[in-house]
């Protein structure tokens, strides 16, 4: 028995340290940042704003399924600014009597005027905060504050609100949603440009369903809903797609358009050629022509190449234009040409002189209980 | 054997890869296993030489006192070294991702101890202890690792180009050579086995060797594929970066891939047992490979108090990478491939020479 002590105590002490305990904090002595928010601020300084759930917010976050109107408010938002993200939250934290939690960010909130040297410093902070969860979702916004304030009709956490549209991917017209990780890994790789989700504010809590693009660390297109639509094609990442137009006489209307592109940049007789072939499917929900036979679902079908070909080409045009990349075609080119591999801009700037090639294919594949 | 270098390279794997080889990383890991299959076959002969003594001694008997007994010494300085840097390395990743407030010296204390503890009771135990976690924890990392596959979407970087360019995959697999780096404790090892367990022993080394080649394929596939070659490199620990992002929202556990970082301290605590077993029979042994008891236990705990002191001497993981791949590589590589180089020939020799002798003996 006596023999046994020492192992009993040893382990007695153990277990505290490999528990984690050095550093633990109770609940109530931490704020659980679920949304953190970077904007410009004046003289080369970064607005950080923190969104924190109350007690009354944490209890609904756990299933209590307490509402602003019944147990008040569900969250507040805290701001500071500095020259660093670190210097800004450092700040905040010196106005505050508990612990600021980053562990638990579901939510990062970039607004779309910081840019170029700004956007690189906090971007290079996030990366290198080790306790953060790179699952977090990423959006811009032109205001950080608004979009901190806004209020969901859904009576609901607001980051939670919006970003339970991410989380399921098959209720978004485009599955637009970007990890904090997916911007990490695309600023470093030649070849690849961000996005994200651009989403503002209104009266009912906010707009989603648009884009925005970065050249470098720069936003440089805030797209239209319609081109966000044509741009989800582009990356294959359209969930319930619509598409609707006149042929003729006759109304066309589309609805779960889905589309597997194919888009390839190829060196040809020294000339850079990105082809994009688009296979696409959808349900016919709108036809206001005769009745239907396999060649007039043809006919259709031909519609709908002719009608979206020239649309894409348009954005992917525009993308050249830009020298934008969302989709990272240009990358494994890039990667397989080292040595001048790391000389992206070579590449880039090669990319608005090339040669562009739309091809798309729709198949028809539902056209419901009529004929 | 796994055991014996898994916790080495483990966190940081691939990142010098794909770094110094660019699109050619793929032939440079096919390089590195090849050429430390080929040391492994020529550990194992090395191992053969004289099972029964101390390695120590046979490299006396062998090479000369005067040549022996410093190389000894420097093969202790190398498991010292190999140690110090593993408890340094797993110190800073636990403090980056897990424990964030904990003082390094608190985690590294705790694992050092562990180490200690698995390495107290002696050989049997230690290699029994090793074999329990080694292959659940093989298992745990590869289905976690599993949980991020569909979000592979630098696929195209995986595979290597058709054009090879030499020197880059040259300086890549020197530079990532610590995945197999501990397998030369198997020429101490051997010697515990028993003799009718050998041959079964052979075949378990080159069956571990095939498994961990996979697992570190594996590893690869799923960190280039997450996280595309420009970002990976930019990275200190890589493979834990992209197993953080294995989420499963509704389970207990939401953020399994972060168990990941303590599943892995099973390995490197497999890899510093090993060596706090290897330096207490270096430090306590004379002729045979057998330590008496006593001996055995105040060599472990010298060793270990060494070993936590010498860890404490890191205060970043930058530290801990320039030390390994400016001193620790070059001399690792130099050992691993001059011992065989001495030891073999001089074997050699010393078989001629006593088949000489035999036949200058018999009669006529």
């Amino acid at each position: 028995m006596k023999k046994g002590w020492w192992k009993f105590w040893t382990i007695v002490i153990l277990v505290p340290l490999l528990a984690g305990c050095w550093s633990n904090r109770p609940v109530e002595l931490r704020s659980m940042v679920l949304a953190i928010g970077f904007s410009p601020a004046p003289h080369g300084r970064i607005r950080v704003t923190v969104q924190i759930p109350t007690k009354a917010g944490l209890t609904s976050l756990t299933g209590g399924g307490a509402k602003s109107g019944g147990t008040g408010t569900l969250d507040y938002t805290l701001a500071a600014e500095g020259l660093t993200p670190g210097m800004a939250l450092t700040r905040i934290q010196s106005n505050m009597q508990t612990d600021l939690y980053l562990g638990q960010v579901q939510l990062v909130v970039l607004s779309s005027t910081l840019h170029g040297s700004r956007l690189r410093t906090v971007e290079k902070y996030l990366t290198r905060l080790g306790p953060m969860d790179k699952t977090a979702y990423a959006i811009a916004t032109p205001s950080v504050k608004s979009l901190m304030r806004a209020t969901p009709s859904t009576q609901d956490l607001p980051t939670l609100d919006l970003i339970g549209g991410f989380g399921c991917t098959s209720c978004e017209t485009t599955t637009y949603r970007q990890h904090q990780w997916d911007i990490e890994m695309a600023i470093p790789t030649p070849g690849d440009s961000i996005w994200m989700p651009y989403v503002t504010t209104a009266p009912t809590g906010f707009n989603t369903g648009r884009l925005i693009l970065y050249r470098g660390y720069t936003p440089v297109w805030a797209l239209s809903r319609r081109d966000t639509i044509i741009m989800g094609f582009l990356l294959g990442r359209t969930g319930k797609g619509y598409v609707s137009f006149r042929a003729g006489s006759n109304r066309i209307g589309l609805r779960t358009v889905k589309a597997t592109p194919k888009i390839r940049a190829k060196l040809v007789r020294g000339r850079l050629v990105v082809a994009a072939s688009v296979a696409m499917t959808g349900t016919l929900d709108t036809w206001t022509g005769p009745a239907l036979t396999p060649r007039r679902i043809r006919w259709i079908e031909h519609r709908v190449d002719a009608q979206l070909s020239p649309e894409l080409f348009q954005v992917m045009t525009r993308l050249q234009r830009l020298e934008t990349d969302p989709g990272g075609w240009l990358a494994p080119l890039i990667w397989r040409s080292r040595p001048s591999w790391r000389s992206a801009s070579v590449w880039e700037s090669q990319f608005r002189h090339a040669q562009v090639m739309v091809t798309v294919t729709f198949h028809l594949i539902n056209v419901g209980d009529s004929n | 054997m796994g055991g014996g270098y898994l916790g080495l390279g483990i966190f940081q794997f691939p990142r010098e890869l794909v770094d110094f080889a660019g699109p050619d990383a793929g032939w440079a890991f096919l390089l590195i296993c090849l050429g430390f299959l080929g040391l492994l076959m020529l550990f194992l002969k090395v191992a053969a030489i004289d099972p029964d003594h101390a390695l120590g001694y046979t490299l006396r008997r062998l090479l000369s006192p005067m040549v022996g007994w410093p190389l000894d010494a420097f093969r202790i300085v190398l498991h010292f070294m190999l140690a110090v840097l593993v408890v340094a390395n797993f110190g800073q990743v636990m403090r980056s991702f897990f424990l964030i407030g904990t003082p390094a010296w608190a985690i590294e204390a705790v694992l050092v101890a562990t180490s200690l503890y698995t390495a107290w009771y002696g050989t049997a135990v230690l290699a029994r202890t090793i074999e329990a976690i080694f292959v659940p924890t093989l298992i745990g990392s590869i289905a976690i690792g599993a949980l991020v596959v569909h979000q592979l979407r630098f696929r195209w970087a995986i595979l290597p180009t058709g054009h090879l360019a030499v020197t880059p995959t040259l300086l890549a697999a020197y530079h990532s050579a610590y995945i197999f780096i501990g397998f030369e404790v198997l020429a101490q090892a051997y010697g515990h086995v028993r003799v009718d367990r050998r041959p079964a022993a052979r075949r378990w080394l080159f069956i571990l060797f095939a498994t961990t080649v996979v697992f570190f394929a594996f590893g690869y596939v799923v960190t280039m594929g997450t996280e595309g070659p420009s970002a990976l490199a930019t990275m200190q620990w890589p493979p834990v970066s992209a197993l953080r992002l294995a989420n499963i929202s509704g389970f207990f556990i939401s953020k399994l891939g972060l168990l990941v970082v303590v599943l892995w301290g099973l390995f490197a605590m497999a890899f510093i047992s090993i060596r706090f077993w290897c330096l207490a029979h270096d430090v306590g042994a004379k002729t045979y490979r057998v330590v008496p008891p006593t001996r055995y236990h105040g060599a472990l705990i010298g060793v270990a108090v060494v070993v936590f002191a010498g860890a404490q001497g890191f205060r970043t993981v930058v530290g801990v990478v320039h030390v390994f791949q400016t001193w620790g590589l070059p001399i690792m590589m130099g050992y691993l491939v001059g011992l065989p180089a001495l030891l073999l020939p001089a074997a050699w020799w010393r078989d001629r020479r006593a088949e000489h002798k035999a036949s200058e003996k018999a009669p006529m």
